[in-house]
């Protein structure tokens, strides 16, 4: 995995075109997991399940429909959670899922 | 006044106020579920969302002000989708076993999945199962059910001032713990219960007695007796329905009797009896000038509270024991000797709107009898709930009288319940004791009222008696500094002091029913001034059994035998696990 560089209120993932994208996705969502305060709903319990999701695929037992899941469970998150934190996992989630489609299916059973 | 739209109907508003108050001057409900209206609102759960025109993201109704020409959705299919998945989100980390569970019926977040219309469970449960807390002899908490809203956190800290829950750890692994994850039992909690008031899920409830009491109603070897705490026959009603506020008292008793017990008494016979031997205790103190103010004792929730923070403080609190455990005493020593009954058949059952009544009931000093003096406790839900078993409806039940010798009561008594009350109804004694007259005005209304802190200067033959009230602990911790401040430069400004563990008084108990809020509390509390008005004797040292147990068994207050068995002492507790490390 390649830096990770911050901008102002982005962040920009730099990676080469090996990098599988459940991978990449694996890595930002345990992170937002790990940051979650747990204070609102949304994100604590956004973020725990977006991640017990993520590691299945990345582990090839996940199914079609998780793929939905991801999706709806960010969205809700990103309108409904109190900070940045619970909002930020739609963006890369939704472009993931519009750009790497085919990869993401490769990881479910 | 400020303008702007909800629902694209136009509302005009103060500034500041918020989505969820202005809406509902419309009588549009925003669904909710961590908000009260007795807390701050945290905007924990994400229930309350709308949709306000112009913003990327929804917003919270409970903690956003309503701004100036801002154009309100409270029910767009977005919004509508979003409310129901955060919903969603929050029940993958609950225990779903509604029908055991002991809210089931008065769950609000069961009501909410309800009114929204929720049909299936989409996620699984991320969080392995976590243990019982069982350590506390009052109050029961169960992880496994908590939502994680913070309204038990709040209470503790924000109005009770006691601290003893707390948020621990971070994101999945959130909990709601006590200090180092001991328990409720060895942690400074005073087992108000207002944490099981405030809970909407079934995470905290009152350790129940229930079946213990089953078990001795259905032993024919045993006498079982019951007291009721005054608050009760304010509040009993809402468990059946019956309107806020009405009185109940004749109902109770006949519910009572017909749920098998051998003799139902009233705790507000010692309620008199305790005015008569706190009342001698303050009146002797104040001719004497020694430890003054005196404070009263009746609400265990302060006396663990007086003990924890404020131990030095202990000589200035009344010795005499709190009704609930006068009357315990009384039902092995004195109804036992006038009934030829053997006291080790007889079990004493009391029904209170306290969870700290049942620590109370359990501390190894009360047990003057010979005896535990009170055997079991029950809250005013466990009551409703054995009723309810027992197919009895409370609002079918004729008026009945409680049993002699310790049913008889008076106004004075039955205002106990209520913040204030034990002020008035000592007022009302303490001049009869002082000036051999009897006072004119019996209604002394500084002292009622939600108002936190209350004063009154009464009048007493020239003796100018300077009284406060104070209730709910955050309000008792204010005064109590504020006297430890005094007494520290020498002189004290007040004689006599009340102290109610619970904001509102015992109607506003740990153990009352579920769903209550401040204003549900000050309701009850004029149900109690209403019968107070309507009773023949409002006097407590009126009333004809009180004479009559002076006269034949414990000779005058504050005598010899008085003080065996209605008088206690106390200690100093630990801040850190609440035990006992000082007599």
């Amino acid at each position: 995995m390649s830096k990770n560089t911050v901008f102002k209120k982005y962040s920009a993932l730099v990676m080469d075109e090996d990098a599988d994208v459940v991978d990449v996705l694996q890595n930002v969502l345990h992170y937002y997991n790990r940051e979650s305060c747990g204070h609102c709903a949304p994100c604590r319990v956004g973020t725990s399940l977006l991640v017990k999701i993520i590691d299945r695929l990345a582990s090839f037992e996940g199914e079609k429909d998780n793929l939905d899941q991801l999706l709806k469970i960010s969205k809700v998150m990103r309108d409904t959670s109190f900070c940045p934190v619970g909002q930020a996992p739609y963006s890369p989630i939704s472009s993931a899922l519009k750009n790497f489609q085919d990869q993401l299916l490769q990881h479910v059973k | 006044m400020e303008k702007a739209r909800i629902n694209n109907i136009e509302i005009e508003f103060d500034e500041g106020t918020t989505i969820l108050d202005a809406a509902k001057t419309l009588g549009i409900n925003i669904p909710t579920l961590c908000h009260h209206p007795d807390l701050i609102p945290t905007g924990a759960c994400g229930v309350c969302v709308v949709e306000v025109e112009g913003l990327p993201t929804l917003t919270r109704a409970c903690t956003t002000p309503l701004e100036n020409g801002w154009n309100v959705q409270t029910n767009s299919a977005r919004v509508r989708n979003t409310r129901k998945e955060v919903v969603e989100l929050i029940i993958s980390d609950h225990d779903m076993d509604c029908l055991t569970c002991i809210k089931n019926g008065k769950c609000e977040l069961q009501e909410l999945a309800a009114n929204l219309g929720i049909r299936e469970l989409k996620y699984p449960k991320f969080t392995d199962k976590k243990p019982i807390d069982t350590t506390s002899f009052a109050i029961v908490r169960d992880p496994n059910k908590c939502i994680l809203c913070g309204r038990c956190v709040q209470v503790c800290s924000e109005i009770q001032t006691v601290n003893a829950l707390t948020f621990a750890e971070r994101s999945s692994e959130t909990v709601i713990t006590t200090a180092s994850g001991a328990g409720m039992g060895n942690s400074p909690c005073v087992n108000c219960g207002q944490c099981t008031v405030y809970c909407p899920v079934g995470a905290l409830y009152e350790k129940s007695s229930v079946e213990e009491v089953w078990e001795a109603l259905n032993n024919p070897d045993k006498h079982v007796v019951v007291q009721e705490a005054p608050a009760i026959r304010a509040m009993l009603g809402e468990e059946f329905g019956m309107e806020l506020g009405t009185l109940v008292a004749g109902k109770m008793h006949a519910a009572l009797r017909r749920l098998n017990f051998d003799a139902v008494f009233d705790t507000n016979f010692t309620a008199d009896l305790t005015i008569l031997e706190e009342g001698t205790e303050v009146v002797g103190r104040i001719k004497a000038g020694k430890d003054l103010p005196v404070i009263t004792s009746c609400s265990p929730g302060w006396i663990k509270f007086m003990e924890t923070f404020y131990p030095h403080l202990r000589k200035h609190v009344s010795t005499a024991k709190s009704p609930q455990q006068m009357f315990g005493t009384l039902s092995k020593t004195y109804y036992a000797e006038q009934k030829g009954i053997a006291p080790e058949k007889i079990i004493s059952v009391s029904i209170m709107p306290c969870t700290a009544k049942k620590f109370e009931a359990l501390r190894d000093e009360m047990k003057d009898s010979g005896f535990q003096d009170v055997d079991f406790v029950l809250t005013t839900r466990e009551l409703a709930r054995m009723l309810k078993e027992a197919g009895i409806d409370l609002k079918t039940m004729p008026d009945e009288p409680a049993d002699d010798p310790l049913g008889e009561y008076s106004g004075a008594a039955t205002i106990f319940g209520a913040t204030g009350g034990v002020m008035e109804a000592a007022l009302r004694s303490a001049y009869f004791l002082v000036t051999g007259r009897e006072l004119e005005n019996l209604d002394i209304l500084p002292v009622r009222g939600l108002k936190g802190r209350k004063e009154a200067e009464v009048d007493v033959d020239g003796i100018k008696l300077k009284v406060a009230v104070a209730h709910g602990l955050g309000n008792a911790r204010k005064l109590m500094d504020k006297i430890s401040a005094q007494l520290a430069n020498g002189k004290c400004e007040y004689h006599f002091i009340e102290v109610m563990a619970c904001p509102g008084g015992c109607v506003g108990g740990g153990g009352q029913p579920w769903g209550s809020d401040m204003a549900m509390r000050a309701r009850r509390g004029q149900t109690l001034y209403q019968e107070d008005k309507s009773l023949p004797v409002r006097r407590s040292h009126g009333n004809p059994s009180i004479k009559a147990i002076y006269e034949k068994y414990l000779g005058q207050p504050n005598s010899e035998k008085s003080h065996h068995l209605l008088h206690t002492h106390y200690f100093k507790r630990s801040q850190i696990d609440g035990k006992v490390v000082e007599d």
